[in-house]
């Protein structure tokens, strides 16, 4: 039985023709309610995604009753079908509404958790009328996984592990990239590992479901009849069912503590983890971005792990992931155990000639490069290089000194590096940038300094591009530390923005709090240094940014 | 306990651009006649339109397709078949009337047949079909059949018709009552639109009143346009909250 009561009087426009308009429904038969939830989305197509979840009753066990409200922003009446068919409303409210902070509705479900407005919030009305915070949230992805598009939302993972909501990211398994009028294909997009890593990550931190769902598309066939690369398993995945059955036990849970719904909540957790780690496993060895160091960590090293048992165990009471499968405490030992060497690609165009030879040449190791240059990088890390020196003899040493020298979690290109040698990298520093304030010197190396600092996890950051938008750009640094919170600390994280775009007033935009590029970065690094300018600042006095700039941690 | 009368008293701010694109959007889902080809409100991206091949129980579907200077990819496309006769609606949104820019009508229509160094979407091969009842798409690949890559494209012109149109939100878009509503002024800013803009063939006007800031519609069609079956469909989707 389903119905649609919408209000509604009969309307009559003056000196209009005739004057049906709408039905006249009275809500008549009003249900007595275990419990309403709002939807809120960044339109009514992403609050209507969430409602079809819902409806899947196969799947969610909700059947749908009634319709009530008006038709731009309805309110769904379902069955509980495994709870004594008590009624649930879902009242969709669609639209926050523009680019800013501010929110069309009294209740702002962001508030103080999201930086940037995600496609589903799931509050629940409570009995004195007032909002709880967000049950779970939701962003939806259709876009070709290219480049950095990974990279793009990852904050929004962060903000709600951090506030402790449950997060799902949903992203076609895998997409075919054409030519731009469509006409041809060109090449298979496939997932990310690194955002599937970091969000694994934040699962193990936080001990808080941050949830990649997989969807099937007819692509997936395809690309495996071609041999691509995907998951052993895919056609066996839950994709959106696992989705359902995990938003549906969690609104379950909310109305009511039920054992029955706590199990089928953690199989569904085991079963979602499962696919992440099966995903995260092919990919962590795939193509450019083969991954050592997570590639060789326990969750990912075997296959039918325990970890999925563990993880789900971990999130159903709310703790970190204890024990070899903690993610969250990947550390120094394992860049220097599995690490690669640094090696970042900075076009010459999009950066200055002092950043290009005197940092980045300097960090970037390819044994590709001549001898000269391989002396070079290794003298700067205080190794003693012979000056007769063979380029095989250079690669060699680079080896056996491969703790010494800045080492990244990826082989090929990377986004990042660690250094243990501060002092080495204060001296690059001062060489590049003579100005650069001692603050910052000392932040990276001072000699007085009595106990032993911690490696440097430096990124540098392009941010400004000639044109266009920089919220890839913005993502990176939580997604970095998403993947390594044990790493990128105040005391270690060290940004160096390098784009010939960026403004010589970065220090007011930055003071100022409002620009969420900057954001990203002051919410973690410990020092900044803008190699445009050739000074820098240090974050670690909360001070120099306005108060509502928090860190993650 | 929460009631429902309390519920429906919880209200946005503003509806705007968005309340106009989800208005039409949900009634166009409670229905079957007209199918709907695209949606596209603000606050997202959407690039997948889903047509219904004629004569057949098909539909087929393009994806990525992308926000291009040289035409203005619709807010909201519908579809209705009439045998061998294919329809479109295509749909421009905005906050008000004043929005309305220089061919509009034109520029929508160029999305679907394309224009100087744009390939419209009639001219690029769909890339996946299901039947109606299908809950998967099957892949078509550049192996298939020109039939079925470039149905569209070899289309008779003569059976494809677009019928642009503009619809935005009544200023100030909440009324205490239908009833105070200056129509004759509305048909007036109505006509004196598709006076000046005669590549318009549909004006929607949405507004809301009432407590519950009910949507209201107030349309005006072409002469043509109002002469099809289309508009008799459509004005059958917009009827729960049509003003006649």
């Amino acid at each position: 039985m389903t119905s649609a009561h919408y209000l509604g009087n009969n309307l009559k426009a003056k000196n209009v023709h005739s004057t049906s308009v709408g039905k006249a429904i009275r809500i008549d038969t009003t249900p007595e309610l275990a419990a309403v939830f709002r939807v809120y989305g960044d339109n009514i197509l992403e609050c209507e995604h969430f409602a079809d979840w819902i409806r899947k009753a196969s799947v969610s066990k909700f059947e749908f009753r009634q319709e009530y409200g008006t038709v731009d922003r309805p309110i769904l009446i379902f069955e509980d079908t495994l709870a004594d068919r008590q009624r649930v409303a879902f009242q969709l409210c669609p639209y926050f509404g523009g680019t800013g902070s501010e929110v069309l509705w009294d209740h702002n479900p962001l508030q103080n958790i999201f930086d940037e407005k995600i496609d589903v919030i799931v509050t629940r009305v409570q009995d004195d009328g007032i909002e709880s915070a967000p049950v779970f949230a939701i962003e939806f992805v259709d876009a070709l996984m290219a480049g950095n598009q990974g990279w793009q939302r990852f904050r929004r993972a962060i903000n709600a592990a951090a506030a402790g909501v449950s997060y799902m990211y949903v992203q076609p398994i895998i997409g075919w990239e054409r030519d731009p009028d469509g006409l041809s294909l060109r090449n298979p997009r496939f997932l990310t590992a690194t955002t599937c890593l970091g969000q694994l990550t934040l699962c193990s931190k936080f001990g808080v479901p941050s949830l990649q769902i997989y969807t099937q598309s007819s692509w997936s066939e395809y690309a495996s009849q071609r041999g691509y690369a995907l998951p052993a398993n895919f056609r066996n995945f839950g994709g959106v069912d696992n989705a359902i059955r995990f938003a549906c036990n969690l609104i379950r849970l909310n109305i009511n503590e039920s054992p029955q719904a706590r199990n089928s909540l953690e199989t569904v957790l085991q079963t979602i983890i499962r696919e992440m780690i099966e995903v995260a496993r092919i990919y962590t060895r795939f193509g450019n971005s083969y991954l050592p160091i997570h590639h060789n960590h326990p969750p990912f090293r075997q296959e039918d792990s325990d970890a999925p048992t563990v993880y789900a165990r971990a999130m159903m009471e709310h703790r970190p992931v204890e024990g070899e499968y903690a993610l969250h405490e990947i550390d120094a030992e394992d860049f220097a155990r599995y690490g690669s060497f640094f090696y970042k690609d900075a076009q010459e165009s999009t950066c200055t000639s002092n950043f290009q030879n005197n940092v980045l040449a300097l960090l970037n190791w390819k044994s590709s490069k001549e001898s000269r240059y391989k002396a070079r990088y290794l003298r700067a890390w205080d190794i003693e290089v012979a000056s007769s020196s063979s380029s095989a003899e250079l690669d060699r040493l680079a080896l056996q000194n491969r703790r010494s020298l800045p080492l990244t979690y990826k082989e090929n290109k990377s986004e990042g590096c660690l250094i243990t040698n501060r002092r080495a990298l204060r001296r690059i520093l001062e060489h590049a940038y003579p100005n650069l304030d001692s603050e910052v010197l000392n932040w990276t190396y001072a000699e007085e300094s009595l106990s032993v600092l911690p490696p440097v996890f430096l990124v540098p950051f392009y941010g400004y591009k000639p044109s266009g938008d920089s919220r890839p750009d913005r993502g990176l640094i939580p997604l970095l530390w998403a993947m390594f919170p044990s790493l990128l600390t105040r005391e270690q994280a060290l940004v160096i923005v390098y784009s010939k775009h960026t403004p010589a007033n970065w220090r007011s935009i930055v003071e100022s709090g409002a620009n969420e590029l900057w954001n990203s970065i002051t919410r973690t690094a410990g020092a900044l240094i803008v190699d445009k300018t050739g000074d820098g600042i240090v974050l670690r006095d909360r001070s120099q940014v306005r108060d509502r700039i928090d860190s993650y941690g | 306990m929460v009631n429902l009368e309390d519920l429906i008293r919880y209200l946005p701010k503003q509806h705007g651009e968005h309340g106009v694109d989800a208005t039409l959007h949900m009634l166009a889902r409670r229905q079957t006649r007209i199918h709907e080809v695209f949606s596209n409100p603000p606050g997202g991206s959407w690039t997948t339109f889903d047509i219904l091949r004629p004569s057949s129980n098909d539909i087929y579907r393009w994806d990525h397709m992308p926000r291009v200077p040289e035409a203005k990819r619709p807010d909201l496309v519908l579809q209705s078949n009439e045998t061998e006769e294919m329809s479109f609606v295509l749909l421009e949104s905005k906050q008000a009337i004043t929005d309305v820019y220089e061919r509009m009508g034109t520029s929508l229509t160029e999305f679907f047949t394309g224009s100087k160094n744009y390939l419209g979407l009639k001219n690029r091969p769909a890339w996946h079909r299901k039947t109606l009842r299908d809950e998967t798409w099957k892949l078509i690949t550049p192996d298939d059949d020109e039939d079925l890559r470039y149905w569209f494209r070899s289309y008779p012109k003569s059976g494809v018709h677009y019928w642009p149109g503009f619809t935005f939100a009544l200023d100030p878009e909440h009324v205490e009552s239908i009833g105070s509503l200056d129509s004759e002024r509305i048909t007036t800013q109505h006509a004196s639109l598709m006076r000046s803009h005669p590549d318009i063939h549909l004006a929607i006007l949405i507004g809301w009143h009432g407590d519950h800031h009910e949507p209201f519609v107030v349309r005006t069609y072409s002469r043509e346009f109002g002469e099809t079956d289309f508009a008799d469909e459509l004005d059958a989707m917009l009827e729960p909250v049509l003003v006649r």
